[in-house]
This record gives structure tokens, C-alpha cells and sequence, in this order.
């Protein structure tokens, strides 16, 4: 038995089963801890998680997956800026499919560690689209995402896999309500307050809060009163105002999920104190009560802000990449520690990425498009980039700009749909459902990138 | 808090008069509901439990044509932090118009013009309370729900709250943690409250801390930055889209949104706005947050610029006027009466107001009646008097779920708390991380507010921005920081030395009697709204106790009035 396999072990059994697996003779012991560890292996072979991680304001993923072959393409648009990475503190990788040597930013060494594992993947110049889009369809006005650049427009397009207009359920919900079997328990969770990404038809997510608060507090009524139960019973019913009933519905769910939350599972791995160090956590917990909650397919939402770096992107970024890094990496290693980590896939989105072409007194940037994310897993076919890295010139063939003021927004090449497609046929997602879960999947290509092996 | 005989006596004497005026019919014949003398009279007592000053009841003349107590109790939730008793019995005798026009001329109760002493990094020798008190937005949070729960200019300071969450700025920008700083950005807001829009947008735009938080200070020809112009332009006056005077989307031949502006606009905007820079320092080692930008011309980008309504600005001109005109341009848009109102009347009044109200209220935008454009007052008027909000008997999405912060001031006030029973320590970082709902005032995660005033409610096809925070989380610290109010239990500590609690004592007294407490309740609480299932619900629970505890039987009723979704939407 593995240490992780007897942790798992540990935590799922609760103290009765503890104490009388210790009454009993070494070897019963051992064949009684051989039989539940079977059984946490076949649970695990029947899990599968999805870990959305998201940035908010607008990573600038220009800034963090950066040329090393090619540095003077970044240098030519960069040297001035008081955020630019200089190529010798660059922390390389060599993608295969690029040919060539790129950098991660230098506060990212857990990346390019995990990257060099074959874990990490990143996937490049993604962003919101209606329809595949060159520079010349896209000056000459073809369909593009509605409101462009507007933060608000450009993370709900990303949550719902709808750029052409409002939806008013998001990508991880629709998913949730093709892949959710007898689960008594919600399928989403955020620990990064409500979102549209877990919104659907026969789904809503559960919203707990990040560690430090233990996970047998984040949903807690300190006075359950039997009346406060029946008065939201009744005004759940017909013939009650509209934001009435809603608000009972919430918090009627909310009691509901509160009785199943309530132990505080350990974990060994330490993870940072931040912000998503503390909510990539609170998920590292929650997973590891999926035996007890009867959960097969889980999707979770975590997020950080303050990626909208329009000045003091150096220290503004700087620390939020650090964060992110060394928080996905703890939780990477949280997978391993409960004997899940091809079975957990995390993945990252943001609002846009930003102008190649600093503003702000070359302190900052602004609002742009098409960027890089991070997919990582033990199911992740890692060490290499996914789509093609774009031409780093403003007013190039990847830019929507023209002329001498161009800043160097870049077309997206691959769209969020075709990777939440991606991710969501891994979860369990069949061919029948991309389209129902991905409506605009048609318009493009491929729907899958092939970054996730099948499991 | 005890009053003498005489007291009571005399301020009964208004209720009484009211009571008589309304009727004394029981709602139904057969009903267990106390009929509305013993009602009136539980009521009175109740009112008189929190008074914090003897009034002289005799002089107190409610209009025979005057509004109801209901009809004020709903307009209050509207125009104020909640009701009090004593507004209750004002707005009866004056009537609305009265009241507005009260308010309207009253002086303002303010933010202070805090000392720009404090450098941008603690000095070494000031920690504890010297960070508090210079650093984190403390002292404004306190003073906030001091003004919120007992300042008499209530209207002033509730559109403040909203003018505040909808031209946001916040402290979470770690240059604007001093309250040094962020308070100057208050006191404009509170100036503008009742000013014309197109000198707030103007006087906003030249604040420090707007300057500082997207990012306009410094914003200079050779790299423009596109922050506030972006968002000045999406948040603050005409919206991503072209609408309708009642705020309904214009729509193209093909049926689509018409985009109000697009990229190149932006970039305009920003050159627009550049040239600005911080105001000489009033002390040596400070950044100047008290007075408004100054321009400096060599950062200024002179070139033409085509703006809304390709309106362009002429080549050559300086920061100033580039600065105005561009300013003129978008309070002439007709997007803003739309757009403004269609927030105000979200953050007063409902999520959904009709197409006919928003085209009411942007009227009085437009047109003050006396061809003045964007007076506020006339605006907030608009709101307030409008049929649709103050209809007693709304349709069926109307209303708006309280957002924490008037979740608990209305609770509050309801009892009106003084500060014998609160510290003002209400702000969400004072608070145990149980009862955290995700508003904590003047920290909003970012310049979209706290919620989008877009906000769909799941499942439903209405908008509820106020849900965007209320999750399974926040619904449950929600409940949990009203039991804590109820029944005395906050933590006090150092920074909350009183704590925060509402004190029941002649709620007690009519405890003996479920049924009347509840319906003092009712009235009280909900403005006669409990359905008679409710009341059975309640008056069952509040049976289940000992009649010799009293002070339990009233607090069970309070917490489980409070804690109702019923209560919880401001209908």
C-alpha cells in the first residue's frame, strides 16, 4: 500500500473503521487495509476532475511564455518597458512542435519543472471566436466576438463558450449536466464565489469558501431553526415573488450541501498561503472526500484577480505568476498525494491577453486578445505548445491594428470552445455532446486539440 | 432604553390617530390575526422601545391625504438605509415630495478632509492601530455605516452608496488603502450626489484616486493609456451598446446590438485624457490625493481625435479642453439618461424596472423640467415618485434582493440601533470570515463593482445583479451574521469594543403572545407582506417557547422575520 493509497485510506474511513481495523491481528489488518485500498483504486479509476483556474482582468501572456531562439522579437517591442524579462533570467523550454527555445516568465519555476515532466501544457494564442479568422477577414469586418476588449464581455465569453452574443449559462455547467450520473451532490464547486461557468440547466454550483476556513465551516448555519426551513419551503413555492423564490433556493441548497461538508479532511502537501494557494486547497480537500460524497466527475472553479496591469506590470504580474506557479504546483502534487494525479486536469483562462506593445509610460499594457494557457495533469500529454505561436509584430499578420500606433492584439488561432471541447471530452463528454455542451463547434476545425490522453 | 408614562402616552397619540384613520377592520373575518387596535397599539409600544429622544407626540399631524404607514415604510426602504420609526412618522406627516425636498437641501454629513501627512509606505514606527487607522479603509468604513445607520441627510447617503458602486474606485488598489487618499474620492462623490452628472463625471475624473485606480494620472502622448477611457465609457455614462430612452437595445437591420463605440474610439479617448499628473504635494514625502489633477501640456497628445457621434477635437488644443469637450461628448450622449437612471433605479428601487419607467427617469435626465440635463435630484426624484415604485401592489419581479450592506442597515435600523448598541464596526475585514457576504464597502474587487447590474438570477430570466454575490456561501453568513445580531453574540474585540445588536425589551413584553408579536413583526418588519402561512409557521416556532422566556420567544420571531427570503427582497 502506498503512502498516498493509506492516507486516502485513513481519510475515508471514518473513526469507527479506524479503531476496529486496530483491534484486529497484523495480518487481518493488512488483508482488511488490502481490500479498501483495492476498492480507493477502483473508485480513483472512475474519477475524473476538472480544475478551472481563472485570471481574472487579463493575464498578459505575452510576458509569460516568451521567446528565447527568437528573443529580438520580443526585444524590438519590449527592451523599454520597465516589466520586461531579460532573455538571460528567461526559464527555458524547448516545445517540440515550436522548433525552437521559449522562456517562461522568471517567477515560474514550478512551471517549467512540471513542463520539463511532460505535465504542463500550454496552449497558444487561444482566445474568444465565432469563425476561424485571418487579419485580412478580420479588417475586412468578418464576425468577431461581440464587445472585444471589454473585460465583463471577454470572461463571460470565455466561461460560456459563447462569443456571439449573451448566454446565460456557461461551458462548465452545460458539461456538468451531460456528464452528472446519481450524484447527490452538486457536480461544480468555486471557491472563487458565483460564476456562469457552473450555470446550467440542471445544474448550480456549490459556492464554499477558500482554506484557511476548514471545510466542515465553509457552509455552516450556526442556529438551523426547524421554522427557518419551512418558511423557505414555502417560499420556494408557486405564487411567490420571482427573487423571492430564487433566494430560498439558495439557501435552501446551501443547508442541503451543508450537511455533507462536515468533516475537515488533512492533507499532507503544503500549500502556499494565497489567495489560490488557499483555494486550490479547499478543492484538494474537497476531492479528497469524493468516496464519501459518491462523486464521479467533479468540475471546480477557482480564480485570482489583478491581472489588469495598465501600469506596475512588473511587480503587478510578477507576483500574481508567482503565485499562480507555485499554487498549481502544490496542488499538482496534492493529485499525487491522493493517488489522482492523471484524474485531476487544471487548466487556465483569462479575460485576454494583453497589447504586445506596452502603454502606461511602458509601465503596463492594455486590453487585447488572443493569449496562452496552462493545462496541467497526469493526463496531460505536456512538454510542448498546442496551436502556433503568434508573430510578435504589431501590425502583423496576427494583429488587429494598423498603421504606426498598432499595439499588437493578436487574432486567436485556436478558440475557447475547441479547448473546453478538448477538456470536456476527456471529463466524459461524448461525440453527441460536444455540440450540445459547444453549439459553435462546427465552425471550426477540430474539436479536439489532442493535448489530453484519453484515460 | 426606558421612556416615562408620559412619553408613551403622548406619542401614542399620532399612532392612534392613524390607526383610527385606516380602520380597525381585521384583515378576514375569522382570522386569529389581532385585529389592527391591538396591532396599532403593540406597534406604538414597539416604536416607543426605540426612540432615543422624547418627541412631542402632540404636534405630530398626519395628513388625512398623507401617505399610509405601509406606503412610507416602502418608500423608505427605497430612499434611506431603512426605515426608522421616527422617519416612519415624518414621512407621514410631510408626504414624499416634502421629505425629498427636505433631504435635497439638507446639509451633508461627510467624510473628513483628512491631513495628506501619510506617505505612501508606513513609516517604521507606525503598526497597530496607526495602520488602522492610516492604512486600511477603517476609519472610512466606519464612518460609513455611522452616516448609513444614523445621519440624517439618509437619501444623500444612499445614493452616495450607489453612485459608489457604479463609478467605482477601490482600496484593493494598494495606493488607495490610505483613507487619506480614498476619502477625497468619497467627498466628491457625496458633493455629486446631488449635483449635476456632468460635473461629477468631470469632478471624478480629475479625482487623484480615479486618476491613480485606472490608471488616467500620467497617461501621456507617447504610450496613451486606455484604462479610463475604456471605462468611463463602459461603466460610467453610455454602455457597450446603443440604447433606446427606455433603455432598451437599439437594433440594427439584422436585428444585432449597435455597438456605442469601438476600439479606434478608445484610443481617441485616451489621448483625450492625456496630459495629467498629480497636483503639487500640500507636504513634502506625500502624493497629492486631495486636489484634482493638474495638467501638464507636454504630455499632452495634440493631435485630432474623433470621438462619439464623430464629433472631433481640433488639432493643437490643450489638456484642459481636450479634457472638457471630450467630457461634453459623452454626457450628450443619449446613452446616459438610459443608462444612469436604468443603474439608480436598480440600486433604489428594483432589478427590472419596465421599459416606461427607465423612460420616465431618463426623461428627468434628460430635462429637469426646467431644461437643465443630468440634475440629479430631478433624477433621483424621477425614481422615488415614480407609479412603478411606489405601486403597493408590484408585479411579480419586482423588487430588488437587499445586498448585504442594506441587508444589515434595514435590519438595523428597523430597531433602531444606536450607538448605544453599535461600534459602526460593520466592514467585512472586521467581521469573522463566517459572516463574510462578499461586500465589503469601498474594497471592491474591481472597477465592475461588487455585482454586475447585468446579472442573470439562474434559472430564472430576470436579472438580479444583487445575486452575483449571493451564493451558498454568502446566503448562509448572511443568516449567520443576523443571528449573531439578534441574539448579542458578534465577538467584540479591540477594534469592536461595543459590538453590534439590536435590543428587543418591549418586544418582550408582548412575547406572552405569539400571535401579537408576530403580526407587530409583520407590520414592523415587512410592511404587512407575511403571508398568513408564515405567520402560522412562526407563530408555531415562537410557541415552542417557554412563555417564561420571553426574550428567547422575541428573538426566535426576529431571526426567523429577518432570515425570510420575503424579508430579504426590498419590495
Amino acid at each position: 500500500m502506498s503512502d498516498s493509497t493509506r492516507r486516502e485510506f485513513m481519510t475515508r474511513s471514518g473513526c469507527g473503521l479506524l479503531s476496529g481495523a486496530a483491534l484486529l491481528t497484523g495480518f487481518e489488518q493488512f488483508s482488511l487495509m488490502s481490500l479498501f485500498a483495492e476498492e480507493a483504486r477502483r473508485n480513483n479509476a472512475d474519477y475524473k476532475a476538472l480544475v478551472c483556474v481563472f485570471l481574472f482582468g487579463g493575464n498578459d501572456s505575452n510576458n509569460m511564455v516568451i521567446p528565447y531562439d527568437n528573443y529580438a522579437d520580443y526585444a524590438a517591442v519590449r527592451s523599454g518597458a520597465a516589466f520586461a524579462i531579460p532573455q538571460d533570467q528567461l526559464l527555458q523550454i524547448n516545445p517540440p512542435s515550436a522548433g525552437a527555445t521559449y522562456g517562461l516568465h522568471t517567477n515560474m519555476p514550478e512551471m517549467q519543472i512540471l513542463f520539463n515532466q511532460m505535465k504542463l501544457a500550454i496552449v497558444v494564442n487561444i482566445g474568444t471566436l465565432v469563425q476561424p479568422l485571418t487579419r485580412e477577414d478580420y479588417l475586412a469586418g468578418a464576425p468577431r466576438p461581440s464587445q472585444l476588449f471589454s473585460h465583463s464581455d471577454q470572461q463571460t465569453e470565455s466561461l460560456t463558450a459563447r462569443s456571439s452574443g449573451a448566454s446565460q449559462t456557461g461551458w462548465g455547467g452545460r458539461t456538468a449536466d451531460r456528464v452528472l450520473s446519481s450524484e447527490t451532490f452538486p457536480i461544480i464547486t468555486s471557491v472563487a464565489g458565483v460564476t456562469i461557468y457552473g450555470t446550467a440547466g440542471a445544474t448550480r454550483p456549490l459556492v464554499i469558501s477558500p482554506a484557511p476556513t476548514p471545510l466542515n465551516q465553509t457552509l455552516r448555519l450556526l442556529r438551523a431553526e426547524p421554522a427557518l426551513e419551512a418558511l423557505l419551503a414555502l417560499d420556494s413555492g408557486k405564487g411567490v415573488p420571482t427573487l423571492v423564490g430564487a433566494n430560498s433556493r439558495i439557501v435552501t441548497q446551501a443547508i442541503a450541501n451543508s450537511r455533507s461538508l462536515d468533516t475537515d479532511p488533512l492533507l499532507t502537501t503544503v500549500f502556499p498561503n494565497t489567495a489560490l494557494g488557499n483555494q486550490l486547497k479547499q478543492i484538494a480537500k474537497l476531492i479528497s472526500l469524493k468516496d464519501t460524497l459518491g462523486m464521479r466527475r467533479q468540475i471546480f472553479f477557482a480564480a485570482r484577480g489583478g491581472f489588469d496591469t495598465h501600469t506596475g506590470q512588473a511587480t503587478g504580474q510578477g507576483n500574481l505568476l508567482r503565485e499562480v506557479s507555485q499554487a498549481l504546483s502544490a496542488f499538482y502534487d496534492a493529485t499525487i498525494e491522493l493517488g489522482l494525479a492523471d484524474r485531476v486536469t487544471t487548466f487556465t483562462l483569462s479575460d485576454f491577453t494583453r497589447t504586445f506593445r506596452p502603454g502606461g509610460g511602458m509601465t503596463g499594457t492594455d486590453h487585447a486578445w488572443g493569449g496562452h494557457q496552462l493545462v496541467l495533469g497526469g493526463s496531460v500529454l505536456g512538454g510542448d505548445f498546442y496551436g502556433t505561436y503568434p508573430t510578435l509584430a504589431p501590425g502583423g499578420p496576427d494583429d488587429t491594428d494598423m498603421g504606426t500606433g498598432a499595439r499588437g492584439r493578436w487574432i486567436p488561432t485556436i478558440a475557447i470552445d475547441q479547448y473546453g471541447a478538448t477538456l470536456g471530452q476527456w471529463l466524459g463528454l461524448t461525440a453527441d455532446d460536444v455540440p450540445m455542451v459547444f453549439p459553435n463547434i462546427g465552425s471550426f476545425a477540430a474539436n479536439n486539440l489532442g493535448f489530453m490522453q484519453a484515460i | 432604553m426606558r421612556f416615562s408614562r408620559e412619553i408613551i402616552t403622548s406619542s401614542l397619540v399620532p399612532i392612534a390617530r392613524q390607526c383610527r384613520r385606516k380602520g380597525w377592520t381585521p384583515r378576514r373575518a375569522g382570522s386569529e390575526r389581532v385585529d389592527r387596535r391591538t396591532l396599532c397599539t403593540v406597534v406604538a409600544i414597539l416604536l416607543l422601545s426605540i426612540f432615543s429622544c422624547a418627541r412631542d407626540g402632540a404636534n405630530n399631524a398626519i395628513a388625512a391625504d398623507g401617505p399610509s404607514f405601509n406606503e412610507a415604510f416602502r418608500f423608505l426602504e427605497q430612499a434611506t438605509f431603512g426605515p426608522t420609526p421616527e422617519l416612519l412618522m415624518h414621512v407621514q406627516e410631510v408626504g414624499f415630495e416634502a421629505f425629498l425636498d427636505e433631504q435635497f437641501s439638507m446639509p451633508i454629513t461627510d467624510y473628513p478632509a483628512l491631513e495628506e501627512i501619510w506617505p505612501p509606505q508606513p513609516p517604521p514606527d507606525c503598526t497597530g492601530t496607526c495602520i488602522r487607522d492610516n492604512y486600511t479603509m477603517y476609519p472610512l468604513q466606519k464612518i460609513f455605516y455611522q452616516n448609513a445607520l444614523t445621519a440624517p441627510d439618509q437619501l444623500r447617503q444612499r445614493v452616495f452608496f450607489a453612485l459608489d458602486q457604479i463609478l467605482v474606485t477601490s482600496a484593493q488598489n494598494p495606493n488607495l488603502r490610505l483613507p487619506s487618499r480614498m476619502t477625497y474620492y468619497l467627498r466628491t462623490l457625496m458633493e455629486g450626489a446631488f449635483g449635476n452628472f456632468s460635473d461629477l463625471l468631470y469632478n471624478v475624473t480629475l479625482n487623484p484616486s480615479m486618476g491613480r485606480y485606472l490608471d488616467m494620472v500620467d497617461s501621456r502622448r507617447a504610450n496613451p493609456n486606455e484604462n479610463y477611457a475604456r471605462e468611463i465609457l463602459q461603466l460610467f455614462s453610455v454602455g457597450l451598446s446603443e440604447l433606446n430612452p427606455d433603455g432598451t437595445l437599439k437594433l440594427d437591420q439584422a436585428g444585432n446590438p449597435i455597438p456605442t463605440y469601438d476600439q479606434d474610439t478608445i484610443v481617441a479617448f485616451a489621448r483625450a485624457f492625456t496630459g495629467w499628473v498629480f497636483a503639487p504635494p500640500p507636504n513634502t514625502g506625500v502624493v497629492n490625493y486631495r486636489d484634482p489633477l493638474a495638467p501638464n501640456q507636454t504630455l499632452h497628445d495634440t493631435n485630432p481625435k474623433v470621438l462619439l457621434y464623430g464629433v472631433t477635437l481640433p488639432e493643437g488644443q490643450t489638456a484642459e479642453d481636450d479634457l472638457n469637450q471630450a467630457l461634453d461628448n459623452i454626457f450628450n450622449h443619449s446613452n446616459v439618461g438610459p443608462f444612469i437612471g436604468k443603474r439608480l433605479i436598480q440600486h433604489l428601487v428594483t432589478s427590472n424596472p419596465s421599459p416606461d419607467y427607465v423612460a420616465r427617469v431618463s426623461a428627468a435626465f434628460n430635462d429637469n423640467g426646467a431644461g437643465v440635463r443630468g440634475d440629479l435630484p430631478a433624477v433621483v426624484a424621477a425614481i422615488l415618485l415614480d407609479p412603478e415604485a411606489r405601486n403597493e401592489a408590484p408585479y411579480e419581479n419586482f423588487g430588488k434582493l437587499r445586498e448585504p450592506v442594506l441587508a444589515v442597515t434595514s435590519l438595523l435600523r428597523n430597531f433602531g440601533t444606536t450607538e448605544a448598541t453599535t461600534d459602526f464596526v460593520l466592514g467585512e475585514s472586521y467581521m469573522p470570515a463566517s459572516l463574510r457576504m462578499d461586500e465589503d464597502v469601498f474594497l471592491s474587487p474591481t472597477v465592475f463593482n461588487f455585482y454586475s447590474s447585468e446579472y442573470v438570477v439562474p434559472g430564472e430570466t430576470v436579472i438580479g445583479p444583487e445575486f452575483g454575490i449571493q451564493s451558498t456561501s454568502t446566503s448562509l453568513a448572511r443568516i449567520n451574521l443576523f443571528y449573531n445580531l439578534v441574539y448579542h453574540l458578534l465577538p467584540i474585540s479591540a477594534d469592536r469594543p461595543t459590538g453590534t445588536w439590536i435590543d428587543l425589551p418591549l418586544l418582550e413584553e408582548v412575547a406572552g403572545d405569539p400571535p401579537v408579536l408576530v403580526d407587530a413583526l409583520n407590520y414592523h418588519m415587512l410592511h404587512e407582506t407575511m403571508t398568513d402561512a408564515m405567520r402560522e409557521i412562526i407563530i408555531d416556532a415562537v410557541s415552542g417557547i417557554s412563555p417564561a422566556d420571553l426574550l428567547g420567544r422575541a428573538r426566535l420571531a426576529v431571526y426567523l422575520v429577518a432570515t425570510s427570503s420575503l424579508y430579504q427582497v426590498q419590495r
